[in-house]
């Protein structure tokens, strides 16, 4: 179904078996470590870090600056590689992927929400949109998502001429329309105020509802956990909780 | 067609930056046109120029002889390689003009009266003569030059009379494409000399020639080697004293041509690659500071899928488009410029079949140069996108290294510096890159700039040095034939003469290995005061006896080194060929001559005693009052040559003109374009400096004095960059006959200081109306470009 499937170099695969009564696993991350090398200090962002996540599912990673969420959101976006440890997307090996077979799952697999919007200024927020779905076999109806994201009545405005939370609304339209197997947002909230923040995270709650995307937000904002389907919770590069939420908590209701 | 938002993308980013764009365009317009009306000028000249000499059956060789009666041109027919001969008459003499000041020579010519004759005339209007013994064709610039009409009466001075002739036509001939009396002339003078045909039967009792030529036209079978026919000659025709066996590298108008057009091919690979660097450095320039400020974009296109040949590509179309736009115009301006060339030849050589044609294979190889340039540049610009790494591209880049400068450290100096000059300083320093290009663009247009205004001097600076510093007689004279020492005195007595000396001057073919060339010999005094030879630039020559010297392009063609041992052919009748040591090289930028000592010319080449010509030195009108000398072959006045020059250097200020002005365009594209980047990259600095409370003014002065130091840098650079392009420039364009003088003079060079200064002026005055609309506050605002 997605692009990267068809990669030309055949990537190493292992079958997950989903556990009686849960979702089917989308990706598996076993003991990744990521170490850089800055100056002659070795830093480790990443230390073991074992975990899955399920089809369909809202997870917040939580965790302070520093935790290594964002190192581990970029090897789950194919943007960055681990030191040792593998990430299994839908069973296939993404730690053992190619540089053209990682391009390919960025194209197909993934949609990012980034903190600082990073639109291109000299884009309209549907051309934003469109660059996204131009190259992807599998997008949603431009129109449809715009519709969705509130930004009809916008769509031929400037990245300048929008407002930051209508800058991150373009922003998460842009990672939908792809139709990607998973969103992941890097403190999506990040640069806003709170009402547009709390606007921001019902978006994102409704994208993983109506269509069923599993959706992945890192944030250091701890009150934000409450809504996710699950928390893991990281500090010094490693995973030191993950919670399931057996009632997760309404966006709308969410304050801090 | 809808187009991609990349596409669009780049469109609006080329908007933005339009300036820049327009700019780029300019310059590779001009590469192209420059590389356009060249290629195709030099392939038009060359076509039109080999129709001529093919349709008119330029002769493959020309005998010059005392006589020789017709029947013995059977004799000739007979020698191996020759496939056809025939005979003329060829002489020089006055033409009379009703300016009795005025002297003009023509060299009359006999035409057989048949039907394709080797060297024909080309027919341009009226009729060619044939057996009419009244009548003349005149050559056409001769007649144009002298607004001589069919029907007019033109009289040439022969064997002592005045013959009247009526003109009937006017024609071309193909030796005469570039109209020269003889080697020392080394501009066209239509109006002071001309070419008249007339017909055998006219001209061969006229001048006591009857049945008898003195000059053989002759073509060679398929094949056959024209050294050994040209030997062959020599031997065979030594009882017809022989005088010169001429092939077509021997005639003065072959010979210019086949320079001229080396000289367009060179200016069609100089120029054109020069403007084409500077394009594609400013491309260059403008792509990989473009792909450094898009760092974030790039990183998200990169997120959502781009492959690096995708985005690569999305940056080399900015190249393309921009090589797409040059390409256009400069097929426009180039095809344009060709024709203004075209017309510029005929104008100043009889080429008939010279026209401008459209060659398709100009435009191809514009379009294949444009876009390996192009894509090239954009490559290079570019590349950078494959190392950004999209998780590293989202992380703010750590802050540039803020060390004490080598500067600061000397604290005696630092203290005494004022703050607004330290902050200056250290941003020179911690932008090394930067304004390490900006220096370098800035040395750029230097060289351009030197390049164009000296070019336009060469000229001028060519025929100061040949005729006021290395000849400095007044008058030279050529006698027909030999004259005794005694006319020396004779002269001296006739006229208030300052200082005379003898001269012999004779063409003698030179030969080393294979190769062989006439060249015209002078024999002056090792003395000499009024040739003052150089062996290189302002070092003397120093003249031997029994040693030939040859002028550098010549020597060089030759390959000859000093010391060498050449064999020296002497086209006088009863005179033995000899060795001869090569003395070495003679700096002369005009024309191509051997020098030797009088002496030696007299031990070797003449008879003791001889001499062919005098330099005089005089306040005296020489030419009136040796007008009716019978010895006397013709006087040439210095002043005269110099006067013609003047009027050809008017031409030459029009050229420095668009020189400076193509220097000036390249220096404020590449100031222009620097400049207006390093704003760019630098409008959140301003902005931070504006909330400060910093007044624009201040942050004009900042730049201004950033800027001025940076352009001190450029122009220092860019005086030995501009010398060294001057020297390889006119290396590349350096002829046989004209050897390009490389060197600069300090006046130019501070001229050229000058109008860079201007250059970067008008670049800064617009990048700094660009500083007076940006929105600081805007600025902080955005984060992402």
């Amino acid at each position: 179904m997605f692009g990267f499937n068809q990669a030309p170099k055949q990537a190493a695969t292992k079958e997950i078996p989903a556990q009686p009564g849960q979702r089917p696993v989308l990706i598996r991350s076993e003991n990744l470590n990521k170490t850089y090398q800055m100056g002659e200090v070795e830093v480790r962002a990443l230390k073991n870090a074992t975990f899955d996540l399920y089809e369909g599912e809202f997870v917040v990673i939580l965790g302070p600056s520093g935790s290594g969420k964002s190192t581990l959101l970029n090897i789950l976006g194919g943007m960055d590689t681990p030191t040792s440890g593998q990430v299994y997307v839908q069973e296939k090996e993404l730690t053992s992927f190619s540089d053209r077979q990682l391009t390919q799952y960025r194209r197909n697999g993934v949609g990012f929400v980034f903190q600082f919007y990073n639109l291109m200024a000299n884009l309209t927020a549907r051309e934003n949109v469109e660059l996204a779905t131009e190259i992807c076999t599998t997008s949603l109806n431009l129109d449809e998502v715009m519709g969705k994201v509130g930004l009809s009545e916008r769509a031929d405005h400037f990245p300048s001429q929008l407002s930051g939370g209508e800058q991150q609304r373009v922003a998460i339209a842009r990672a939908v329309a792809k139709n990607p197997l998973l969103l992941l947002c890097d403190e999506p909230t990040g640069a806003l105020d709170f009402e547009t923040g709390i606007r921001i995270l019902e978006l994102l709650k409704e994208v993983n509802l109506t269509y069923n995307k599993t959706v992945v937000i890192i944030t250091h904002n701890t009150p934000v956990g409450a809504m996710g389907d699950r928390v893991i919770r990281m500090r010094s590069g490693e995973i030191t909780d993950i919670t399931v939420n057996e009632n997760p908590v309404p966006p709308e209701r969410i304050e801090w | 067609m809808r187009l991609s938002p990349l596409t669009r993308r780049l469109f609006r980013m080329m908007v933005s930056i339009r300036g820049q764009v327009i700019s780029i365009i300019v310059v590779m317009t001009l590469a192209l046109m420059a590389l356009i009306s060249s290629h195709m000028t030099a392939i038009n000249l060359e076509n039109s120029i080999r129709d001529f000499y093919d349709i008119t059956r330029l002769a493959d060789m020309q005998v010059q002889l005392t006589r020789i009666p017709a029947n013995a041109l059977y004799d000739v027919l007979r020698m191996e390689g020759i496939a056809h001969v025939e005979g003329r008459v060829s002489v020089d003499v006055p033409f009379v003009t009703d300016d009795p000041d005025e002297r003009v020579r023509v060299r009359v010519i006999s035409v057989p009266d048949t039907d394709s004759p080797i060297s024909a005339l080309y027919p341009i209007e009226g009729r060619m003569v044939r057996s009419e013994t009244q009548a003349v064709t005149v050559l056409e610039q001769f007649s144009d030059a002298r607004g001589i009409q069919l029907g007019d009466i033109i009289t040439p001075y022969m064997n002592g009379r005045e013959v009247p002739l009526e003109v009937i036509g006017f024609a071309g001939h193909p030796e005469f494409v570039y109209l020269m009396e003889n080697e020392q002339a080394l501009i066209p003078d239509p109006e002071g000399f001309g070419v008249l045909f007339v017909s055998e039967k006219l001209l061969g009792p006229l001048l006591g020639y009857r049945d008898s030529y003195n000059e053989l036209l002759i073509t060679l079978t398929p094949g056959a080697n024209p050294d050994v026919v040209a030997d062959a000659l020599d031997d065979a025709l030594d009882r017809y004293g022989v005088r010169r066996v001429m092939q077509r590298d021997d005639l003065m108008s072959y010979r210019m041509m086949e320079e001229e057009l080396n000289q367009v091919k060179a200016m069609s690979r100089v120029l054109p690659t020069l403007f084409m660097s500077v394009a594609a450095l400013i491309i260059y320039i403008v792509l990989s500071r473009t792909v450094k400020n898009d760092r974030v974009a790039i990183g998200v296109m990169k997120a959502l899928g781009y492959s690096n040949a995708q985005i690569l590509a999305h940056y080399i179309q900015f190249s393309l488009l921009i090589g797409m736009g040059g390409g256009l115009l400069g097929i426009i301006t180039g095809t344009w410029v060709s024709d203004v060339y075209v017309q510029l030849y005929i104008q100043y050589m009889n080429v008939p079949l010279l026209e401008t044609r459209i060659i398709p294979e100009s435009y191809v190889t514009a379009m294949v140069i444009t876009v390996v340039f192009c894509v090239l540049a954009g490559l290079a610009g570019a590349r950078r996108v494959i190392g950004i790494h999209p998780a590293d591209s989202m992380r703010p880049e750590p802050p540039a290294d803020g060390h004490r400068l080598l500067i600061e450290r000397i604290t005696f100096l630092w203290k005494h510096i004022a703050f607004s000059w330290k902050m200056v300083i250290r941003n020179l320093f911690r932008n090394k890159r930067r304004y390490g290009t900006l220096a370098l663009g800035i040395a750029l247009t230097y060289g351009v700039t030197l390049v164009a205004m000296n070019m336009g001097g060469v000229w001028q600076q060519i025929f100061e040095i040949q005729y006021g510093q290395m000849y400095t007689m007044d008058y030279n004279i050529d006698f027909k034939g030999m004259s005794g020492m005694n006319t020396l005195h004779e002269i001296r007595q006739l006229a208030n003469v300052e200082a005379i000396e003898p001269r012999i001057e004779m063409p003698l073919e030179i030969r080393k290995d294979w190769h062989r060339k006439a060249v015209s010999v002078v024999g002056i005094p090792a003395d000499s005061d009024m040739y003052h030879l150089e062996s290189e630039p302002g070092v003397p020559l120093m003249m031997h006896h029994d040693r030939l010297y040859l002028t550098s392009g010549f020597a060089k063609s030759l390959e000859l080194e000093p010391g060498d041992q050449v064999l020296v052919k002497n086209y006088l009748p009863d005179r033995d060929d000899f060795w001869m040591e090569y003395g070495g090289s003679v700096n002369q930028y005009l024309g191509l001559n051997g020098y030797m000592t009088l002496e030696t010319m007299e031990r070797w080449v003449v008879d003791p005693g001889h001499i062919t010509g005098l330099s005089v030195k005089t306040d005296a009108d020489l030419g009136a009052i040796l007008e009716d000398a019978h010895h006397v072959q013709q006087v040439q006045s210095l002043g005269q040559m110099q006067e013609m020059f003047e009027e050809f250097s008017e031409m030459i200020v029009v050229t420095i003109g668009i020189m400076v002005m193509l220097g000036g365009i390249i220096g404020f594209a590449i100031v222009y374009n620097i400049t207006l980047i390093s704003i760019n990259e630098r409008i959140m600095e301003f902005s931070s400096l504006r909330v400060l409370g910093f007044h624009r003014k201040e942050i004009f002065r900042m730049i201004t004095r950033e800027n001025t130091l940076v352009s001190v840098l450029g122009i220092l650079m860019g005086i030995p960059l501009g010398r060294w392009m001057m020297a390889s420039m006119m290396e590349s364009m350096s002829t046989e006959v004209y050897a390009m003088p490389g060197t600069v003079s300090d006046r130019v060079v501070l001229q050229t200081v000058v109008a860079v200064i201007i250059f970067v002026a008008v670049a800064q005055m617009a990048t700094f109306v660009k500083i007076r609309n940006l929105s600081f506050i805007e600025a902080l605002k955005n984060r992402m470009t």
